[in-house]
């Protein structure tokens, strides 16, 4: 039975069913702490039978079985009993953040944070008023929700002259909440106020003047509610917090590119600094209007790459690189020509996911031996997620260096309207997995491989092909696959290179679609990327090239491609649309409508005269409308086909 | 005092007479029209500028006469004397003391009054038998802005009228000169007929005209203009000397309401001549109720008491005339009031020179209502009343106003003051982060008293994501480069230089390249297309806005200030905000200073408040002066400010008006009243009758006040006038009373279910049985106007409630007799 979430969109065409876990009722947890965690909002989720996380000391035993249901039940009245579980937390288990799955009939959801921490209490019921303020104490984490059009008050008792922080604790549980706090006297006037963002926990540091009990009220900017509005709320002496980091990072998937290596040094204060090639720095950002300079000696013709991290570190800035030469004027004064600039890097992105930052990269080849400045400034001059924020800064020659992010593809026809889900690989069903690349400096082509597949599972491997900046692989499940739930190994190896500098996959997923505040959907980095077959229901329709070797195709030519349709409960008579997914710059291929009884069909690919020669990977994304017998209206079916490599020469 | 031999360049002078200005110079010229001894008159047409010599045929000069009496007040008698030349026939005078040349020589003027006072000044014609080449920027165009031809309301316009299209108000003269000669096939103007050109001939009404008969054929406009045609319709040469300035004569003078001053307008040009263009000037009163004016240059005043201004305009140059029209005549200063408190020291100078006696100090209720309304915007709670009412502390005023400034209510209602005009405009139904965070910021800037050109600084340089820097909503905002001009200018800098953009500005100094170098801060301010976030910044390139006439590249630079060199890798905006905030900006802490003044004072010092300019002169100058210098003083402490202003003797005044004082609309001589704002009236209507309005998406109990931005849906909001957040300026507001509100009060469905909610104050007072109706009244009295009731009030309240008093129904009808009441509606 489909439960409709309120903020899904009312009128999204109903797809083949997946699970998709949006909260669970709780995601603040003590170490030892034993607790009743039900899903609190999903979709698909009947059926659910386990509760998976990412650190084996938590655990959890279903308590509840939900009631049968059919998925998508437009007629449905009531909504089954979400299933709920009992949970444990090992007392050994480190504070921190980790990651829940659920796994039910219609495959291992998308995953939900969870935190980890010394001291949790949970607050059912929270105060409203000043008057009616919750008592807290320092170094515990009170977790709770926020509710619409409510203020959650809280009263903590301080004495004269005491320095207090306070956190709402948001991003690390994947909430919605962009957090408010304010702290009011005893007279309930505001001593202080701070909001974060939709991607940084609001925090201040207020000091009392007198013995008395503060009030700490906190609420969504917006005045939202619910359980995707979950927070934990910790005061603590200012800079005391261990987790600060490690709950802090925003694990942007931008971030995979920040790969620092070498112990940077620090730069301490204003002064021009000098820095040796290759060299790294850490400095800071004091003010809004600070310009940290760097004197470098470089060579003519020997190029050089100057890059500035610090969004993909997790600050709330926007850097800028200045590149100056030193020249002298015709009296001999030394003065600054600008000869280079950087601001952001390059958004490589497929409409969902967006690796691009705020983080300057500039490739620059010195005209001339010499000295150079390099002026690294903040172009975000507002403090309000900080007063300082840090960078480093590297000059370098030219990498060879890449990364690797995979997430799967959601069966949306336009990524952008894509919303969190899992995934559920039928039997003789296929996924799509897409892989990037982050490259710096590094262009040849990269193999793609999947492993950690189970039996009855299969992948084959791909290209990312010079110049290209991702490919998406097909997991196929055998038409008697077992049921199972494994995460993927996605590595990648350059061409030509040693099997030994392969290298593995970073993993995201969409934490949160698009909506009123955010224009673009929300991903995040997660700690792994989990599959899961189903033994149920078969896979309606399956799209496959008849032969799966490579297909090879000269410039300025066509090729015709078999596929092969496979048709099963749910699937028959129904026509297909097939349209190309990742063509090749400079090849072409029409959508291609397969008959409702057709079982064969011929696919023209056309090269034209503008491709590259080069070995490519594509593939096709059927859709089609199809009726399981466990479900009362017609579905949407996303059919992709297996990889299908093509060699142009 | 020698004879002043006037050294005066005429209307048409075109070649520099050094000689005759070196000799006039020589021979001491410090003007004072010959007189008898006592100098009770003399004949006068400035200061030390003077106009004395009438060259050509075409020459006009305007006399003043002026007479002072025994205690030094001046008066206009250049219409009360008889004039007579010595000798005939070299000028002719008219009554209104406009000389024209007969013929070349020296002619001494004397003026002679019933009572047989005499002055005399002598004048100087020369050329008067040679024809004088027309100039046509420098007469013919002028004849246009004078008989209104190249006005906004006619060829002046962008689409001109009829098919000719003349620049506004003459500012394009080399393009009128095309459309006039060249366009149309050259019917306009007829060499061969000047009397039948068109130009003539519509004018007169001679043929028909759209805009009737400007003049008549025996003008001095008119032959003139046919001289220019019969001559052969001359462009000027290069050489023409221009005029750089022009000085309005006399500047100040007290008059008394309706009384008469006759104005001259002296020219200055390049070459260093000077000239009478009185007769040329357009002159224009900045309050018509208070004062007029004749195209002749002759100021009438009405029976009022205040001050009024009178702007004189040539070509593009401005000058101003200040009138003072005291209570009673003969009132001089006599004293300077003694304050350590400036508003009141310059505030009773003034009121002292007017004539015009204060209204006794308020009450202690009315002041506590007073202040709370204008530094929270909400009214008194019945607690602060009573607290108030019952402290005999000598500093409780001070006490009070700083417990309201402490108070998150008072940073609240700025924000949300201030919110307004930056346009925090919601889009959508739902609400938006980046409206919330904006409104969060000016919150908390004014919650911590942040130095008033540091939030402005942040404003105007704001750079990076909403979230980090929640100023940057600003921009998304408003989001074009002009408006971003226009609004900052009128804003912070009082000035309304919208009119620049198109043309030069009719009643400043701003040009089209004024405009473009200010608009020329913000020309690398640039939008991230890719940022999941609001997110502006400044690119790389170096700052420059084309003119919008010649195209040229222009560099930034602020008002009346010198271009700035700006690196390509900079933010302009960081010297722009330099600039403005500077302490010696002429026009930063004076915006502000008469914008807060309005806000509590119920009328600017300036109005509208942000339209300051040369032609619209603040009505206590000293005063304006003063309250700037300490604004900038205090390191531009805006709760400072406040506290001069409200901690006055002046802010303190009854409202009620005295026989003598009524009259006075704008010299503070009491307490203007001002209605309540439509959020302000909402709360205070709410904490009256006890019940609460609900505001989609906020929290309950959230006030009107307190809303983050002017999009939640309320008809009491929008009837009562709250602006949408529109534009730039606070008159959006509208406080003006119409029907529509004293219907939504007497008898909506809204204010029914107020008065008789269940758990409101009617039903409350009903239920109570521990008090006595009296008790309860007076309890009544207090909220809703801080006092308690007169007798006669409470015997009224009391009999109406009769024996009813444990029903609902009589008290929600005295609840709505109070809620309507004026003294409830108004902030008094």
């Amino acid at each position: 039975m489909a439960i409709v979430i309120a903020g899904y969109p009312a009128d999204a065409p109903a797809q083949l069913p997946v699970i998709q876990l949006r909260a669970l009722s709780q995601s603040f947890f003590a170490a030892g702490e034993q607790a009743d965690v039900s899903i609190a909002e999903a979709v698909n989720d009947g059926g659910a039978a386990e509760l998976l996380f990412s650190q084996p000391g938590i655990t959890a035993q279903l308590k509840a079985p939900p009631e049968n249901f059919a998925a998508n039940d437009a007629a449905a009245t009531k909504s089954p009993e979400k299933a709920c579980f009992q949970l444990s937390v090992a007392a050994d288990t480190p504070p921190g953040r980790y990651e829940a799955r659920v796994l039910g009939e219609f495959g291992i959801s998308n995953p939900r944070s969870i935190v980890v921490g010394a001291a949790v209490r949970q607050t059912d019921t929270v105060g409203h008023s000043v008057q009616a303020a919750t008592p807290i104490e320092q170094q515990v984490i009170y977790a709770g929700q926020t509710t619409a059009r409510m203020i959650d008050c809280y009263a903590l008792p301080v004495s004269a002259g005491q320095s207090i922080e306070v956190r709402l604790i948001g991003q690390a549980v994947d909430s919605r909440i962009i957090g408010v706090i304010s702290v009011l006297d005893a007279h309930g006037k505001t001593m202080a106020s701070a909001m974060g963002s939709n991607r940084t926990d609001a925090s201040l540091v207020a000091t009392a003047d007198r013995n008395e009990t503060l009030t700490i009220a906190v609420h969504d900017a917006l005045f939202r509610g619910g359980a995707s509005y979950p927070y934990g709320l910790l005061v603590s002496a200012p800079n005391t917090d261990s987790t600060r980091v490690s709950l802090s990072a925003d694990r942007l998937p931008s971030a995979i590119s920040a790969n620092l290596e070498a112990a940077p040094f620090r730069a301490e204060d204003d002064s021009l600094v000098a820095l040796e090639v290759p060299g790294m720095v850490e400095a800071r950002f004091d003010s809004a209007d600070d310009h940290d300079g760097y004197l470098c000696e470089l060579k003519k013709d020997q190029p050089i790459e100057i890059s500035v991290y610090s969004a993909r570190l997790g600050q709330p800035s926007d850097p800028r690189i200045v590149v100056d030469q030193a020249v002298e004027d015709d009296s001999g004064q030394r003065r600054w020509r600008q000869v280079a600039t950087a601001d952001d890097s390059q958004d490589i992105s497929d409409g969902l996911l967006h690796l691009g930052t705020k983080d300057p990269v500039l490739h620059y080849q010195p005209p001339a031996d010499g000295l150079y400045r390099i002026s690294v400034s903040d172009l975000d001059t507002g403090r309000s997620l900080g007063a300082v924020q840090r960078y480093v800064l590297a000059v370098q020659p030219p990498r060879q260096d890449w990364q690797l992010l995979a997430y799967p593809v959601y069966p949306e026809k336009t990524l952008q309207s894509a919303m969190p889900a899992g995934v559920c690989l039928r039997r003789g069903g296929t996924e799509t997995i897409r892989v990037f690349v982050v490259r710096d400096g590094m262009q040849q082509p990269i193999q793609i491989t999947v492993g950690g597949l189970p039996e009855g599972v299969s992948c084959q491997s791909g290209w990312i092909a010079s110049g290209q900046n991702h490919t998406d692989l097909t997991l196929s499940a055998a038409e008697d696959v077992a049921e199972h739930d494994f995460d993927l190994d996605v590595m990648g190896q350059v061409e030509g290179q040693d099997a030994s500098a392969a290298r593995h996959a970073k993993y995201a997923s969409l934490i949160w679609e698009k909506d009123d505040q955010n224009p673009t959907p929300r991903t995040k980095l997660v700690d792994r990327l989990t599959i899961a077959t189903s033994a149920g229901e078969a896979a309606p329709l399956s799209l496959s090239p008849v032969k799966t070797d490579a297909v090879s195709v000269a410039v300025d030519s066509q090729v015709t491609i078999p596929m092969k349709i496979v048709r099963r409960e749910g699937g028959q008579g129904r026509s297909i649309v097939l349209r190309p997914q990742h063509l090749p710059p400079g090849c072409t291929a029409a959508d291609l409508t397969i008959a409702a009884d057709q079982t064969e069909a011929e696919w023209s690919i056309t090269v034209t005269a503008n491709a590259k020669p080069g070995t490519y990977s594509f593939w096709g994304q059927g859709e089609a409308k199809v009726k399981l017998s466990s479900m009362k209206q017609e579905l949407t079916a996303y059919v992709p086909t297996p990889l299908i490599t093509l060699g142009v020469n | 005092m020698s004879e002043l031999k006037l050294v005066v360049v005429n209307q048409n002078s075109r070649h520099k007479r050094l000689i005759a200005l070196l000799l006039c110079l020589s021979q001491c010229i410090m003007f004072a029209g010959a007189s008898s001894a006592d100098d009770a008159l003399r004949i006068e047409n400035g200061h030390q500028l003077q106009a004395h010599h009438l060259q050509g045929s075409d020459a006009r000069l305007q006399l003043l006469v002026t007479r002072a009496d025994d205690d030094g007040t001046e008066s206009d008698w250049t219409r009360r004397v008889q004039f007579h030349a010595t000798p005939t026939g070299i000028v002719s005078i008219d009554s209104s003391g406009l000389v024209t040349p007969l013929a070349d020589g020296q002619v001494q003027i004397d003026a002679a009054t019933d009572d047989g006072t005499t002055a005399s000044a002598t004048l100087t014609v020369s050329g008067s038998g040679q024809t004088q080449a027309v100039s046509f920027a420098g007469q013919v165009v002028p004849i246009f802005s004078k008989l209104g031809c190249n006005g906004g309301g006619c060829h002046g316009k962008m689409a001109g009228q009829n098919g000719f299209r003349l620049s506004l108000l003459g500012f394009e003269p080399r393009e009128d000169y095309k459309r006039l000669v060249a366009e149309s096939r050259g019917r306009r103007v007829s060499l061969a007929a000047p009397d039948r050109s068109l130009l003539l001939t519509k004018t007169t009404g001679a043929v028909p005209h759209g805009g009737g008969a400007r003049t008549d054929s025996n003008s001095h406009e008119y032959r003139l203009l046919r001289r220019w045609i019969a001559q052969g319709m001359p462009y000027d040469t290069d050489q023409r000397a221009t005029v750089t300035s022009i000085s309005v004569f006399p500047r100040l003078r007290r008059l008394h309401g309706g009384e008469s001053q006759q104005l001259s307008v002296l020219a200055t040009y390049s070459d260093g001549t000077i000239e009478d263009v009185t007769r040329a000037a357009i002159f224009e009163s900045n309050d018509k109720q208070m004062a007029d004016v004749s195209p002749t240059g002759l100021v009438t005043t009405a029976p009022l008491v205040g001050d009024v201004a009178v702007m004189a305009r040539y070509q593009e140059h401005v000058s101003v005339f200040r009138a003072e029209l005291p209570l009673r005549t003969g009132t001089q200063p006599t004293r300077v009031a003694q304050s350590d408190n400036i508003v009141d020291r310059y505030v009773g100078k003034k009121l002292d020179s007017l004539g015009i006696p204060p209204s006794p100090a308020c009450d202690d209720a009315t002041f506590l209502r007073r202040v709370t309304l204008d530094l929270t915007g909400r009214i008194p709670t019945l607690q602060e009343t009573n607290d108030f009412l019952s402290d005999t502390a000598a500093d409780r005023r001070r006490q009070l106003l700083d417990r309201l400034l402490e108070s998150d209510h008072y940073a609240t209602f700025f924000a949300k003051k201030w919110g307004v005009i930056l346009r925090n405009r919601r889009s959508g139904d739902s609400l938006q982060v980046a409206n919330m965070l904006f409104h969060h910021w000016l919150t908390e800037s004014f919650r911590t008293n942040k130095p008033y050109d540091q939030l402005v600084n942040e404003l105007l340089t704001a750079s990076g994501s909403v979230y980090s820097n929640p100023a940057v909503a600003w921009l998304e905002q408003v989001s074009d480069q002009n408006q971003r001009v226009e609004d900052i200018s009128q804003l912070f800098l009082g000035q309304r230089i919208q009119c620049a953009r198109c043309h030069h500005h009719p009643y400043e100094k701003w040009s089209q390249e004024d405009y473009a170098r200010l608009s020329a801060f913000f020309s690398t301010v640039s939008k991230k297309p890719q940022a999941s976030e609001i997110t502006f910044i400044s690119r790389v390139a170096a700052p420059s806005a084309k003119h919008p006439r010649t195209g040229q590249s222009l560099k930034p630079a602020g008002l009346d200030a010198q271009e700035s060199v700006i690196e390509s890798v900079g933010d302009p905006r960081q010297t722009l905000g330099q600039w403005i905030t500077a302490a010696d900006n002429p026009f930063f802490a004076k915006a502000l200073v008469n914008r807060y003044w309005k806000h509590f004072m119920g009328r600017g010092l300036v109005e509208p408040e942000d339209d300051l300019r040369v032609t619209n002169p603040p009505s206590n100058p000293e005063l304006m002066d003063a309250l700037a210098e300490a604004f900038v003083q205090s390191e531009y402490d805006l709760q400072s400010l406040i506290r001069v202003i409200c901690l006055s003797q002046t802010y303190a005044a009854s409202s009620d008006a005295t026989a003598e004082n009524v009259i006075d609309r704008r010299s503070h001589s009491r307490y203007y009243p001002k209605r309540l704002h439509a959020e302000t009236l909402l709360d205070a209507i709410d904490v009256v009758t006890g019940a609460a309005t609900e505001f989609a998406g906020m929290p309950t109990g959230t006030r009107a006040i307190e809303l983050p931005d002017t999009g939640f849906d309320s008809y009491f909001l929008s009837v009562f006038g709250r602006p949408e957040s529109m534009t730039a300026c606070e008159c959006e507001r509208s406080t003006e009373a119409n029907l529509a509100q004293s219907l939504h009060l007497l008898n909506s469905e809204q204010m029914q279910q107020k008065l008789t909610a269940d758990q409101g104050r009617a039903a409350k007072l009903a239920a109570d049985t521990s008090r006595p109706a009296d008790a309860k009244v007076r309890e009544l009295y207090q909220v809703a106007f801080s006092r308690l009731p007169t007798e006669s009030e409470l015997r009224s309240a009391l009999d109406y409630l009769g024996d009813s008093t444990a029903q609902r129904e009589p008290w929600e009808d005295l609840i709505w007799a109070l809620v309507n009441a004026k003294e409830f509606i108004f902030n008094h």
